[in-house]
Protein backbone atom coordinates (compact mmCIF):
# COMPACT_ATOMS: atom_id res chain seq x y z
CA UNK A 1 0.00 0.00 0.00
CA UNK A 2 1.58 3.56 -1.04
CA UNK A 3 2.58 5.77 1.94
CA UNK A 4 -0.16 8.27 1.04
CA UNK A 5 -3.13 6.49 1.50
CA UNK A 6 -2.34 6.28 5.34
CA UNK A 7 -2.46 9.83 6.29
CA UNK A 8 -5.90 10.30 3.53
CA UNK A 9 -7.44 7.27 5.96
CA UNK A 10 -6.71 9.01 8.56
CA UNK A 11 -8.70 12.21 7.52
CA UNK A 12 -10.83 10.06 5.73
CA UNK A 13 -11.92 8.58 9.19
CA UNK A 14 -11.78 11.64 11.20
CA UNK A 15 -14.01 13.71 8.86
CA UNK A 16 -16.70 10.73 9.47
CA UNK A 17 -16.18 10.97 12.73
CA UNK A 18 -17.23 14.65 12.66
CA UNK A 19 -20.28 14.30 10.68
CA UNK A 20 -23.94 15.58 11.41
CA UNK A 21 -24.37 17.63 14.38
CA UNK A 22 -26.50 14.94 16.71
CA UNK A 23 -29.75 15.69 18.10
CA UNK A 24 -30.87 13.42 21.06
CA UNK A 25 -33.91 11.21 20.02
CA UNK A 26 -35.73 12.31 23.48
CA UNK A 27 -35.20 16.18 22.58
CA UNK A 28 -37.70 15.60 20.19
CA UNK A 29 -40.47 13.39 21.42
CA UNK A 30 -43.05 15.73 22.15
CA UNK A 31 -45.88 14.66 24.71
CA UNK A 32 -48.27 16.70 26.37
CA UNK A 33 -48.35 17.28 30.17
CA UNK A 34 -51.01 16.06 32.79
CA UNK A 35 -54.60 17.92 33.90
CA UNK A 36 -52.51 17.50 37.11
CA UNK A 37 -49.52 19.33 36.73
CA UNK A 38 -51.62 22.24 34.90
CA UNK A 39 -53.96 22.36 37.70
CA UNK A 40 -51.15 22.68 40.27
CA UNK A 41 -49.22 25.87 38.20
CA UNK A 42 -52.45 27.58 37.68
CA UNK A 43 -55.25 29.92 39.52
CA UNK A 44 -58.14 31.79 38.74
CA UNK A 45 -59.09 35.11 39.63
CA UNK A 46 -62.34 37.22 39.49
CA UNK A 47 -61.25 39.51 37.46
CA UNK A 48 -61.15 40.33 33.66
CA UNK A 49 -58.65 42.94 33.53
CA UNK A 50 -55.27 40.82 32.88
CA UNK A 51 -53.00 44.15 32.95
CA UNK A 52 -53.62 44.37 36.66
CA UNK A 53 -52.64 40.92 37.23
CA UNK A 54 -49.62 41.42 35.05
CA UNK A 55 -48.87 44.55 37.76
CA UNK A 56 -49.67 42.21 40.57
CA UNK A 57 -47.43 39.36 39.33
CA UNK A 58 -44.73 41.71 38.66
CA UNK A 59 -45.00 43.10 42.37
CA UNK A 60 -44.99 39.25 43.75
CA UNK A 61 -41.65 38.47 41.33
CA UNK A 62 -39.79 41.39 43.25
CA UNK A 63 -41.05 40.25 46.11
CA UNK A 64 -39.29 37.17 45.76
CA UNK A 65 -36.21 38.31 44.60
CA UNK A 66 -36.03 38.39 41.11
CA UNK A 67 -35.54 40.93 38.27
CA UNK A 68 -38.39 41.46 35.77
CA UNK A 69 -36.74 40.26 32.23
CA UNK A 70 -39.83 40.32 30.13
CA UNK A 71 -43.52 42.06 29.90
CA UNK A 72 -46.58 41.91 26.95
CA UNK A 73 -49.61 42.84 28.77
CA UNK A 74 -51.46 42.58 25.19
CA UNK A 75 -50.25 38.74 25.42
CA UNK A 76 -50.41 38.22 28.85
CA UNK A 77 -46.72 37.25 29.88
CA UNK A 78 -44.63 38.01 32.18
CA UNK A 79 -40.75 36.65 32.40
CA UNK A 80 -38.48 37.42 35.26
CA UNK A 81 -35.01 35.38 36.33
CA UNK A 82 -32.80 35.58 40.03
CA UNK A 83 -29.40 33.98 40.26
CA UNK A 84 -27.86 32.67 43.17
CA UNK A 85 -25.03 30.21 44.59
CA UNK A 86 -25.62 26.56 44.12
CA UNK A 87 -22.99 25.49 46.19
CA UNK A 88 -23.73 22.21 48.02
CA UNK A 89 -22.13 21.39 51.49
CA UNK A 90 -22.75 17.07 50.53
CA UNK A 91 -21.45 17.65 47.22
CA UNK A 92 -18.39 19.39 47.71
CA UNK A 93 -17.52 17.05 50.52
CA UNK A 94 -17.67 14.11 47.73
CA UNK A 95 -15.56 16.10 45.31
CA UNK A 96 -12.82 16.58 47.93
CA UNK A 97 -12.69 12.77 48.71
CA UNK A 98 -12.98 12.57 45.11
CA UNK A 99 -9.53 14.53 44.53
CA UNK A 100 -7.93 12.63 47.77
CA UNK A 101 -8.37 9.43 46.44
CA UNK A 102 -7.72 9.96 42.28
CA UNK A 103 -4.64 11.80 43.83
CA UNK A 104 -3.27 8.70 45.83
CA UNK A 105 -3.64 6.81 42.92
CA UNK A 106 -2.11 8.66 40.65
CA UNK A 107 -5.40 9.40 38.47
CA UNK A 108 -6.12 12.45 36.84
CA UNK A 109 -9.42 14.27 37.33
CA UNK A 110 -11.56 15.66 39.10
CA UNK A 111 -15.42 16.03 40.15
CA UNK A 112 -17.25 18.95 38.67
CA UNK A 113 -19.29 20.64 41.62
CA UNK A 114 -21.95 23.08 41.28
CA UNK A 115 -21.41 26.51 41.54
CA UNK A 116 -24.34 29.17 40.04
CA UNK A 117 -27.93 28.45 39.45
CA UNK A 118 -30.92 30.42 38.16
CA UNK A 119 -34.52 30.25 39.06
CA UNK A 120 -36.62 31.36 36.31
CA UNK A 121 -40.38 32.80 36.41
CA UNK A 122 -42.53 32.41 33.37
CA UNK A 123 -46.25 33.96 34.26
CA UNK A 124 -49.11 33.68 31.72
CA UNK A 125 -52.53 35.18 32.07
CA UNK A 126 -55.73 34.28 29.98
CA UNK A 127 -59.44 34.75 29.48
CA UNK A 128 -61.09 31.63 31.47
CA UNK A 129 -63.65 30.99 28.93
CA UNK A 130 -65.15 28.06 31.11
CA UNK A 131 -65.69 29.87 34.52
CA UNK A 132 -65.16 33.45 33.53
CA UNK A 133 -62.36 35.80 35.65
CA UNK A 134 -58.63 35.30 34.26
CA UNK A 135 -56.24 31.97 34.90
CA UNK A 136 -53.16 32.32 35.67
CA UNK A 137 -50.36 29.86 34.79
CA UNK A 138 -46.69 29.97 36.74
CA UNK A 139 -43.93 28.38 35.88
CA UNK A 140 -40.61 27.99 37.28
CA UNK A 141 -37.28 26.49 36.26
CA UNK A 142 -34.23 26.05 37.75
CA UNK A 143 -30.99 25.67 36.00
CA UNK A 144 -27.33 24.96 37.79
CA UNK A 145 -24.04 25.58 36.33
CA UNK A 146 -20.90 23.69 37.39
CA UNK A 147 -17.62 25.36 38.33
CA UNK A 148 -16.15 24.69 35.04
CA UNK A 149 -19.44 26.95 33.67
CA UNK A 150 -21.15 23.98 32.24
CA UNK A 151 -24.99 23.41 32.59
CA UNK A 152 -25.26 20.20 34.91
CA UNK A 153 -28.87 20.48 35.85
CA UNK A 154 -31.74 22.32 34.09
CA UNK A 155 -35.58 20.79 35.31
CA UNK A 156 -39.04 22.75 36.01
CA UNK A 157 -39.37 23.26 39.88
CA UNK A 158 -42.06 20.59 41.00
CA UNK A 159 -42.21 21.73 44.43
CA UNK A 160 -46.27 22.46 45.09
CA UNK A 161 -44.67 25.10 48.01
CA UNK A 162 -43.20 27.07 45.53
CA UNK A 163 -46.60 27.62 43.19
CA UNK A 164 -48.62 27.91 46.71
CA UNK A 165 -46.24 30.86 48.06
CA UNK A 166 -46.31 32.72 44.82
CA UNK A 167 -50.22 32.61 44.25
CA UNK A 168 -50.96 33.32 48.21
CA UNK A 169 -48.39 36.26 47.30
CA UNK A 170 -50.40 36.94 44.51
CA UNK A 171 -53.59 37.05 45.37
CA UNK A 172 -52.35 39.39 48.13
CA UNK A 173 -50.86 41.60 45.99
CA UNK A 174 -53.82 41.90 43.31
CA UNK A 175 -56.53 41.95 46.52
CA UNK A 176 -58.46 39.19 45.13
CA UNK A 177 -59.10 35.37 46.25
CA UNK A 178 -56.96 32.33 44.27
CA UNK A 179 -59.22 30.07 43.03
CA UNK A 180 -57.40 26.69 41.90
CA UNK A 181 -58.69 25.15 38.76
CA UNK B 1 9.70 3.76 11.86
CA UNK B 2 7.19 3.52 8.89
CA UNK B 3 5.88 -0.25 10.74
CA UNK B 4 5.41 1.73 13.55
CA UNK B 5 3.56 4.97 11.87
CA UNK B 6 1.11 2.70 9.90
CA UNK B 7 0.21 1.30 13.50
CA UNK B 8 -0.35 4.88 14.99
CA UNK B 9 -2.27 6.01 11.93
CA UNK B 10 -5.07 2.67 12.52
CA UNK B 11 -5.39 3.48 15.82
CA UNK B 12 -6.32 7.09 15.34
CA UNK B 13 -8.51 5.87 12.70
CA UNK B 14 -10.22 3.29 14.99
CA UNK B 15 -10.30 6.07 17.87
CA UNK B 16 -12.14 8.21 15.55
CA UNK B 17 -14.64 6.02 14.00
CA UNK B 18 -15.51 4.64 17.61
CA UNK B 19 -15.78 8.30 18.97
CA UNK B 20 -18.08 9.23 16.23
CA UNK B 21 -20.22 6.33 17.02
CA UNK B 22 -23.45 7.09 19.34
CA UNK B 23 -25.95 4.87 19.89
CA UNK B 24 -28.02 7.16 21.88
CA UNK B 25 -28.47 9.83 19.17
CA UNK B 26 -29.62 9.80 15.59
CA UNK B 27 -27.83 11.61 12.70
CA UNK B 28 -29.94 14.90 11.83
CA UNK B 29 -30.45 15.66 8.17
CA UNK B 30 -27.58 17.42 6.65
CA UNK B 31 -29.59 19.87 4.51
CA UNK B 32 -33.47 19.80 4.12
CA UNK B 33 -33.86 18.84 0.34
CA UNK B 34 -35.35 22.23 -0.66
CA UNK B 35 -36.57 25.54 0.79
CA UNK B 36 -39.47 24.90 -0.50
CA UNK B 37 -39.96 21.37 2.07
CA UNK B 38 -38.45 23.25 4.68
CA UNK B 39 -41.30 25.94 4.60
CA UNK B 40 -44.27 23.43 4.39
CA UNK B 41 -42.32 21.53 7.79
CA UNK B 42 -42.57 24.76 9.55
CA UNK B 43 -45.44 27.18 8.27
CA UNK B 44 -49.10 26.25 8.60
CA UNK B 45 -52.46 28.32 7.81
CA UNK B 46 -55.20 28.96 9.85
CA UNK B 47 -58.31 30.67 8.74
CA UNK B 48 -58.42 33.33 11.27
CA UNK B 49 -57.20 37.25 10.92
CA UNK B 50 -57.16 37.49 14.59
CA UNK B 51 -53.40 37.09 15.32
CA UNK B 52 -53.34 38.22 19.10
CA UNK B 53 -55.46 35.22 19.57
CA UNK B 54 -53.27 32.84 17.73
CA UNK B 55 -50.37 34.34 19.48
CA UNK B 56 -51.97 34.03 22.77
CA UNK B 57 -52.74 30.45 21.66
CA UNK B 58 -49.39 29.21 20.68
CA UNK B 59 -48.60 30.41 23.95
CA UNK B 60 -51.29 27.95 25.22
CA UNK B 61 -50.08 25.08 23.13
CA UNK B 62 -46.09 25.87 24.22
CA UNK B 63 -47.01 25.49 27.98
CA UNK B 64 -49.14 22.06 27.15
CA UNK B 65 -45.89 20.63 25.33
CA UNK B 66 -43.72 21.29 28.48
CA UNK B 67 -42.16 25.05 27.25
CA UNK B 68 -41.62 27.71 29.40
CA UNK B 69 -42.70 30.53 27.64
CA UNK B 70 -40.08 33.31 28.19
CA UNK B 71 -40.82 36.18 25.34
CA UNK B 72 -43.46 37.69 23.73
CA UNK B 73 -44.12 40.62 21.28
CA UNK B 74 -47.29 41.27 20.61
CA UNK B 75 -45.48 44.38 17.89
CA UNK B 76 -43.43 41.34 16.46
CA UNK B 77 -46.09 39.15 16.25
CA UNK B 78 -43.28 36.47 17.71
CA UNK B 79 -43.28 33.86 20.74
CA UNK B 80 -40.67 32.25 21.78
CA UNK B 81 -40.17 29.30 24.87
CA UNK B 82 -37.59 26.95 25.60
CA UNK B 83 -37.62 23.12 26.99
CA UNK B 84 -34.94 21.83 28.85
CA UNK B 85 -33.71 18.98 30.43
CA UNK B 86 -30.50 18.11 29.94
CA UNK B 87 -30.33 19.41 26.20
CA UNK B 88 -32.06 23.19 25.36
CA UNK B 89 -34.57 23.06 22.87
CA UNK B 90 -35.85 26.65 21.61
CA UNK B 91 -39.01 27.22 19.65
CA UNK B 92 -39.87 30.54 18.30
CA UNK B 93 -43.61 31.07 16.87
CA UNK B 94 -44.55 33.80 14.39
CA UNK B 95 -47.85 34.89 13.41
CA UNK B 96 -48.22 36.97 9.96
CA UNK B 97 -51.56 37.77 8.23
CA UNK B 98 -52.35 36.06 4.91
CA UNK B 99 -54.57 37.74 2.55
CA UNK B 100 -57.56 39.46 4.43
CA UNK B 101 -59.17 36.22 6.25
CA UNK B 102 -55.87 33.73 7.40
CA UNK B 103 -52.32 34.08 8.81
CA UNK B 104 -49.58 32.34 8.49
CA UNK B 105 -48.02 30.47 12.00
CA UNK B 106 -44.54 29.67 11.19
CA UNK B 107 -42.05 27.51 13.78
CA UNK B 108 -38.57 27.54 14.46
CA UNK B 109 -37.43 24.85 16.55
CA UNK B 110 -33.53 25.37 17.51
CA UNK B 111 -31.10 22.68 19.84
CA UNK B 112 -28.72 24.89 21.19
CA UNK B 113 -27.85 26.79 17.93
CA UNK B 114 -28.68 24.34 15.81
CA UNK B 115 -31.93 24.29 13.48
CA UNK B 116 -34.39 21.42 13.69
CA UNK B 117 -35.41 20.05 10.45
CA UNK B 118 -37.29 16.69 11.33
CA UNK B 119 -41.18 17.01 10.57
CA UNK B 120 -42.31 15.34 13.96
CA UNK B 121 -41.83 18.01 16.83
CA UNK B 122 -43.36 20.59 14.02
CA UNK B 123 -46.57 17.95 13.57
CA UNK B 124 -46.76 18.21 17.05
CA UNK B 125 -46.66 21.64 17.67
CA UNK B 126 -48.90 22.39 14.93
CA UNK B 127 -52.01 19.35 15.89
CA UNK B 128 -51.70 20.87 19.39
CA UNK B 129 -52.37 24.71 18.61
CA UNK B 130 -54.75 23.63 15.73
CA UNK B 131 -56.85 21.54 18.78
CA UNK B 132 -56.47 24.87 21.24
CA UNK B 133 -57.53 27.33 18.39
CA UNK B 134 -60.31 24.79 17.14
CA UNK B 135 -58.87 25.10 13.73
CA UNK B 136 -57.38 23.06 11.26
CA UNK B 137 -53.45 23.84 10.42
CA UNK B 138 -53.83 23.55 6.82
CA UNK B 139 -50.74 23.62 4.66
CA UNK B 140 -49.33 25.91 2.83
CA UNK B 141 -50.41 26.48 -0.94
Amino acid sequence: MPRITFPAAVVLCLLTACGPYKIPKEALQWSEESPARRRAESRRFETSDEARLIAASAAALKDLGFTIDQKSVELGLIAGSKRGSAYNVGEMAAAAAVAIVTHVVGLPGSMAVSKDQSLRASIVTRPDENAGGSAVRVRFQRVVWDDEGRVSKSELVEDPEAYRDFFARLAKTAGLEAHEL
Amino acid sequence: MSFNLARVLGGLCLAALFGGCDTAARDMPALPPSQSSLAAIRNRVFATDDREKVLRRAIAALENLGFVVDRADAALSSVSGAKSDQYLLRITVTVMPRGTAQVMVRAIIRYDATPVLDEPPYEKFFAVLGRVLALEALPLD
